[in-house]
């Protein structure tokens, strides 16, 4: 059997209680109705799948392949082609403002080709790079709903007006540029080009190296009283404060496997990380409220 | 008319109220165009068969002022006329605010020069007050937070809600270096055409691939570029230019250069081909200096080095290093532009810098006619090297010629820039009421009389916008004055609101220019002793040595 390489996982809440997963592969996009046990190909098409996300407000569903952005109104049951630029450009990352119900505001960052931006619930996108002087943008997210980095080969570039025009920031990170964030207005961290855990931002101008170990992935878990950071690691997940001074181990990978793609899912106080490993098996970790990861 | 039939000349400090009545009529004429609810001035058509002209543009109604009847009241209004003139260069907006402060300083001035006070130490004393009103201005102003201040700062510069939605959400969504081409159409609408990536103004050398477009515009993928100033004879050149292109992986060819001879053009034209499309531009700018500069923007973005003539460099001379890439280009007819710059971003990120440095170093008011041009340039490089443009098409309204809207747009562009530049403030007739304090220890802590007549000149001042603004809109200026601290007065609907909500934003640099233009220009009227009146020109007469109807 051919386990197709997973770039990229997403979950949704269904009424039926189970959930329902999505998987982004280079040879499309995979949906599970219980839990990862069984995986059916979504209604989007072969092509290679390299970013996923679902909006805040659960409503839509946006998957990134190299046809374009495929979108989903109806939980995953239904998909149409949202096509950005001919030729269709290597997207990298989705982000959805936080305030997506109202404002409708999605970013895409690609290698190449900039941002492109909607700001009608994906259904339109438009190029959105002005100010931007790296065109390989490898990260992106919101900091709120008008505030977003971006992470370019060359370093971080930040928009003050939902993601419309981006301006270069003085901070550096040593030696290369920056694949996936996580954090809140005040603190971010990243992951490098070498896998390695950097802390970006805390008013400082240079990026400062937290973790070297080979990090895959990093969720800011939202909590009650503090925020906290879930680092996927190649070989374990470990859980921290987001002073980046200690990290915990919660879980190992089994049989020596390694993980190859993650995704924190938070509905209410409930959350979950799920992990993807190379094997092409996908799995929850830590199902249940904030407090629990702790132990 | 009633120029002298001779030179003359007259003592103004014995007619300085005649000045003063010149003042005042062009200050009545622009003053019902103040505030956040401006109303329009009539001025009667040149000929029959046009219709009245409906004004809300001080600079343009001062304009249309031609000249008083009185000699001396003419060299007032004229004085002023050329004030407001300068303050629609500058900032596009706030010449009846100049108008009303000039007037309130020239009133008071006259008043005290005939009382004694020394005129050439006033004006030293209003300047003086005048520096520190701006650095109270500054220290009340804020940048500009969302795209709704941005389109009310645009309303509240042009009065034209379709063209302050453009003006507004374009260039606070591009930023305040975006360069917006505004364009007239034969419509009624306006419509805002965002331009991805970067352009020049160039023509097209060879035309394959436009021609072979249905909407004479060639789009070209993964090009290579070769940038020059070169004008190029020699076809063998091309080839070798084309084999480095294929070379390095390229799709396309794009080549930039001042001239081809007509072989060259068939050559170019001949390995042309929808595979492997292969255009050539003319070199953009018309000034030497200006094509260096655009080349340079070319270079940062496409990382490929220039042949320039110059350096007595030929295409003979090209080497792989000198081709440049890109993501996509674009050609029309009086247009190219890159979108998506390729390679080491650490150059563009220089050039930007250096650029913005020297944008920084520009003085922000009294630049002279030769900074202004500079700085414009700079902000248009830096707009190509961000990639950030937009065109803003303006059609006609009811009332408005497309031009004059045209004209509209091109003003709110430049009054709302400022704006997101250099900030605004809240209430442009409350912030300044709310300077006296700045001036109020002049007239303290002084015993020169001078001195303490320029602070309380200004102090004067400083409260008359609040009250031509309340009277605009139909309000008793006691009520604005009354509402203290807590709350305020919103102009538009005249109910009394939470400070902070429903206020009008105005770009600071327009009310700082317009209270320095104002203190200077009074500055220098009231210490003016002598007028020199020129004898009228001669007057043409008919044949029949009748004098003209």
């Amino acid at each position: 059997m051919i386990v197709p390489t997973i770039t990229a996982l997403a979950a949704i809440s269904v009424p039926s209680g189970m959930g329902r997963w999505f998987a982004a592969t280079a040879s499309g996009l995979l949906r599970s109705e219980d839990r990862g046990a069984i995986w059916t190909p979504a209604e989007t098409s072969l092509a290679f799948h390299s970013a996923l996300t679902v909006s805040p407000d659960q409503a839509v569903v946006l998957a990134a392949s190299t046809d374009g952005i495929w979108r989903s109104t109806d939980l995953g049951d239904t998909w149409r082609l949202r096509p950005l630029v001919q030729p269709a450009p290597i997207m990298t990352a989705i982000a959805c403002s936080p305030d997506f119900a109202v404002d409708g505001t999605v970013l895409v960052a690609t290698l190449e080709d900039g941002i492109f931006r909607s700001g009608d619930h994906g259904q339109t996108w438009h190029h959105a790079s002005a100010g931007l002087l790296d065109y390989n943008v490898n990260a992106i997210t919101f900091l709120d709903h008008t505030r977003s980095l971006a992470g370019t080969s060359s370093g971080l570039t930040r928009s003050d007006n939902a993601g419309r025009h981006w301006d270069q920031t003085d901070a550096t990170v040593d030696p290369s540029g920056v694949v996936a964030f996580a954090g809140n207005g005040m603190n971010l961290f990243g992951i490098d080009e070498s896998d390695r855990l950097w802390r970006l931002w805390d008013g400082r101008k240079k990026a400062i190296p937290v973790l070297d170990d080979m990090v895959i992935g990093v969720h800011l878990l939202p909590g009650v009283s503090d925020d906290r950071l879930l680092i996927v690691c190649e070989d374990q997940i470990r859980i921290g404060s987001l002073s980046g001074d200690e990290w915990t181990a919660i879980h190992r990978m089994a049989d020596g496997r390694s993980a190859v793609a993650s995704a924190l899912v938070c509905v209410g106080d409930r959350s979950e990380l799920l992990i993807a490993d190379e094997t092409g098996t996908v799995y929850g970790v830590g199902h249940g409220n904030v407090g629990l990861w702790a132990r | 008319m009633t120029l002298p039939t001779r030179p003359s000349v007259v003592d103004l400090r014995a007619d300085r109220r005649r000045f003063l009545a010149g003042v005042q009529k062009v200050a009545a004429l622009v003053t019902p165009t103040y505030g956040p609810l401006p109303r329009v001035v009539g001025v009667a058509p040149l000929s029959n068969i046009r219709r009245p002209e409906l004004l809300d543009d001080g600079g343009l109604l001062a304009r249309r002022l031609v000249q008083l009847d009185h000699p001396v009241e003419d060299i007032g209004a004229m004085f002023l006329r050329g004030l407001l003139w300068k303050q629609r260069e500058r900032c596009g907006d706030g010449t009846a605010l100049v108008a009303i402060l000039f007037e309130a300083l020239v009133s008071d001035g006259v008043r005290l020069l005939a009382a004694g006070l020394e005129p050439n130490a006033l004006r030293q004393e209003l300047e003086d007050a005048a520096a520190k009103i701006d650095a109270a201005l500054i220290g009340t102003s804020r940048p500009v937070v969302s795209e709704a201040e941005a389109v009310a700062i645009a309303a509240s510069i042009c009065g034209d809600d379709a063209i302050a939605r453009a003006v507004g959400e374009t260039l606070w969504g591009l930023g305040s270096d975006a360069t917006i081409e505004v364009r007239s159409h034969y419509g009624r609408e306006v419509a805002v055409d965002a331009i991805a990536g970067s352009y020049w103004p160039s023509a097209p050398l060879t035309r394959a691939p436009l021609d072979a477009s249905s909407d004479r515009r060639a789009t070209l993928f993964r090009p290579a570029i070769v940038l020059s100033d070169l004008e190029i004879n020699d076809p063998t050149a091309i080839i070798r230019t084309l084999r480095f292109a294929h070379a390095a992986g390229a799709q396309g060819l794009l080549l930039v250069a001042r001239s081809l001879s007509p072989e060259t053009i068939a050559i170019i034209n001949a390995n042309s081909s929808p595979a492997f499309p292969v255009i050539a531009v003319r070199t953009p700018g018309t000034a030497a200096s200006d094509q260096l500069a655009m080349l340079e923007e070319l270079t940062a973005l496409s990382t490929g080095r220039p042949l320039i003539a110059a350096a007595g460099e030929t295409l003979a001379s090209i080497r792989a290093e000198y081709v440049g890439m890109t993501r996509r280009a674009w050609i029309e007819t009086g247009h190219f532009g890159l979108i998506g710059p390729t390679g080491d971003p650490a150059p563009r990120i220089a050039l930007l810098g250096e650029l913005r440095a020297r944008q920084a170093a520009t003085p922000e008011l009294n630049a002279s006619d030769r900074e202004k041009d500079d700085a414009e340039r700079i902000q248009e490089r830096i707009a190509r090297l961000t990639g950030a443009a937009a065109r803003i098409e303006v059609g006609m309204s009811d009332g408005q010629t497309t031009d004059v809207r045209k004209a509209l747009a091109e003003r709110t562009v430049r009054g709302l820039r400022s704006a997101l530049r250099n900030g605004v403030i809240e209430g442009g007739g409350s912030a300044l009421r709310s300077c006296r304090p700045a001036v109020a220890e002049m007239r303290s802590d002084s015993d020169r009389p001078e001195r303490r007549a320029a602070a309380e000149m200004l102090r004067t001042m400083l409260a008359v916008p609040a009250d031509r603004i309340a009277s605009n809109v139909g309000l008793d200026p006691a009520l604005i004055d009354g509402t203290g601290g807590s709350g305020a007065i919103d102009l538009r609907t005249g109910r009394k609101v939470r400070s902070g909500s429903a206020i009008v934003l105005d770009p600071v640099m327009t009310i700082r220019s317009a209270v320095q233009l104002a203190a200077h220009g009074a500055g220098q009227a009231l210490s003016i002793d002598t007028l020199v009146l020129r004898r009228s020109p001669e007057q043409a007469t008919m044949p029949d040595g009748r004098p003209p109807r």
